[in-house]
């Protein structure tokens, strides 16, 4: 891991969140937080993210059922604060190791994510074997790795957190009103990695959000208001699932996903303050996050075996009906939690860190 | 201990009584077609060639039969069913116990053929599959944005006279594939781009569609 001193323009921006927090008024949106309890409650909230995106890589839009996929889409879009809340949970942390230390750790380390990237790229080659398929290039399998997982997630964010921490305040609002545009507006060009770059913008913006929401609060009352807006507006705006006006709902996806962390932010303070700790293998999340999409292949796998009730099986199973696939893939959903809990509790368990 | 016990049981029955899957009965050890215009091809997907409903279909028969099935993708040139159903019929008469799926979703109406016409083209095809065996799947309409309201009202038309007219073997699709905001518009997640092809979630649409319709078709036979 590299070391990141942090950099005196962010030294200044750092201010004492306590006597900060004395001088907002009241009736601000935004209240102060006790900053000693954000750690605490970060389980909760990366238990919550993380069942987010699972939900979306294990539920796809059933486009053949045709009087129910509506219900699926809402259900997709109301779960649709994960990626957000990735970073701006990376954000909030962020400004805790800034304020704790005087330096942070990023995963800018490239050698861990070339080795990432690496056996993701080698699951995908085994597996395609393994299914008697022919085995394609290693640059395909590359770009499953990079575009077909959640990896690029820790890349975005090992670029973001170094540039969030080298910005002064106003030059971070400035470089996330850029970041913000491009993503709202990108352009149709293969530049390098379209994908990748804007998934960097977008973590830059949250992150940034997240640095500032460090400390903070809102009522969860007005945020529930927020994001059900948010939803509506996005729900109505969309064809089944997927933006018509692109700048819209990037700006939309945004403000639901930062309504949902400050509410649950204040439904994980409540938990905590009625001794509901989070689980400490929460924080080891970010292992069965990395390995996800390889988890659900496994657990799809081993789902179809079970609902065929035999192992030699040579495809998923077929369905006529609406419940039977809910159920099929609710199951696949609910093993794939289950084990992905396994492994984060397996690396508590004997303290093993990556 | 016996009460959660049954609540148990209870949640958990449904679940397994519905979940049943349905057992893939496809007929092998035949000729398999697949005729159609610019989507046979693959136009729309981002892979061609790997993605497309027909590649997807043939690796279907290919893992469900091994072997045992000769599988044929047609494409003709003009794209326009009412100009190769005379070919077509004759291919699948020659071949007894075949599976044919039709699928010209909406180039001969945009170019100005009649409902009636369509029909006729249908009821040609229907007649050399009932002669020799076979299974035939002729598909429906797709939105097209570039259409106007007279041949959308066609096309519509078309779906509703053919439905009734040629039951299971017919294949209604323009529900499936019509946006949410407007009847006449390709849903933005199943369009390529254009308004008119569809891309690699429109094509697996595709390819389940027709496969459950053979399944359904398959399994009432096997019943009697």
């Amino acid at each position: 891991m590299s070391r990141l001193t942090n950099p005196n323009a962010s030294v200044s921006n750092v201010s004492d969140d306590r006597s900060h927090a004395a001088r907002v008024p009241s009736f601000a949106l935004l209240e102060p937080f006790d900053v000693a309890r954000e750690k605490t409650i970060a389980g909760w909230l990366r238990i919550a993210f993380f069942s987010s995106i699972l939900f979306n890589h294990t539920v796809p839009i059933p486009y053949e059922f045709v009087d129910e996929r509506m219900w699926v889409v809402w259900a997709q879009m109301l779960r649709d604060f994960g990626a957000v809340g990735f970073f701006l949970i990376a954000g909030v942390s962020l400004k805790g190791k800034v304020l704790a230390r005087g330096h942070v750790k990023l995963p800018s380390n490239l050698l861990k994510l070339t080795i990432a990237a690496a056996v993701l790229a080698a699951f995908d080659m085994l597996y395609t074997v393994a299914k008697g398929g022919e085995l394609g290039s290693v640059h395909r399998s590359f770009y499953f790795a990079l575009y077909e997982t959640n990896l690029w997630f820790f890349i975005a964010y090992a670029f973001a957190g170094p540039l969030l921490l080298s910005l002064t305040r106003r030059d971070t609002f400035w470089t996330g009103v850029c970041c913000l545009l491009f993503i709202m507006f990108p352009g149709d060009t293969r530049l390098i990695s379209p994908w990748i770059l804007q998934t960097i913008s977008l973590g830059f913006v949250c992150m940034a959000i997240g640095v500032e929401l460090h400390g903070r609060q809102a009522n969860p009352w007005l945020m529930l208001a927020v994001a059900a807006v948010a939803f509506v507006v996005r729900v109505s705006l969309d064809d089944y699932g997927v933006p018509v006006y692109h700048a819209i709902d990037v700006v939309l996806r945004i403000v639901y996903g930062v309504a949902c962390f400050l509410l649950f932010k204040a439904l994980a303070d409540a938990l905590c303050r009625r001794s509901m700790r989070p689980p400490g293998w929460a924080n080891y999340l970010f292992v069965p996050y990395l390995i996800q999409v390889p988890i659900v292949i496994v657990v799809t796998v081993i789902a179809t075996a079970l609902f065929n009730g035999s192992l030699q099986v040579k495809m998923p199973p077929i369905f006529f009906s609406f419940p039977g696939w809910l159920a099929f893939v609710l199951t696949i959903f609910g093993i794939a939690m289950l084990a992905s809990f396994i492994v984060a509790w397996f690396l508590r368990r004997f303290e093993i860190r990556v | 201990m016996s009460r959660r016990l049954a609540a148990l049981i209870l949640f958990v029955s449904p679940a397994v009584t519905v979940a049943a899957p349905v057992e893939p009965i496809i007929p092998c050890g035949g000729q398999v077609y697949v005729f159609g215009g610019s989507t046979i091809l693959g136009d729309g997907v981002r892979a061609p060639g790997s993605t497309d409903f027909p590649a997807r279909m043939g690796t279907s028969f290919e893992r469900v039969c091994g072997g045992e099935v000769t599988f044929t993708n047609s494409a003709g040139e003009s794209g326009r069913l009412v100009d190769e159903v005379a070919a077509i019929a004759e291919r699948v008469a020659r071949s007894p116990r075949s599976v044919a799926f039709v699928h010209f979703p909406f180039t001969d109406l945009e170019a100005g053929a009649s409902v009636d016409t369509m029909l006729q083209a249908y009821r040609t095809l229907m007649t050399a599959c009932a002669a020799s065996g076979s299974t035939c799947i002729v598909g429906g309409q797709q939105p097209v944005n570039a259409l106007t309201e007279e041949v959308t009202d066609r096309q519509l038309e078309l779906e509703r006279r053919a439905s009734a007219a040629f039951g299971s073997n017919y294949l209604p699709l323009y529900r499936y594939f019509r946006s949410e905001s407007s009847v006449r518009r390709l849903m933005v997640p199943l369009d390529s781009g254009d308004g008119r092809y569809i891309d690699d979630f429109g094509h697996d649409l595709l390819y389940k569609l027709y496969r459950q319709r053979l399944i359904e078709l398959t399994s009432s036979r096997h019943r009697r």
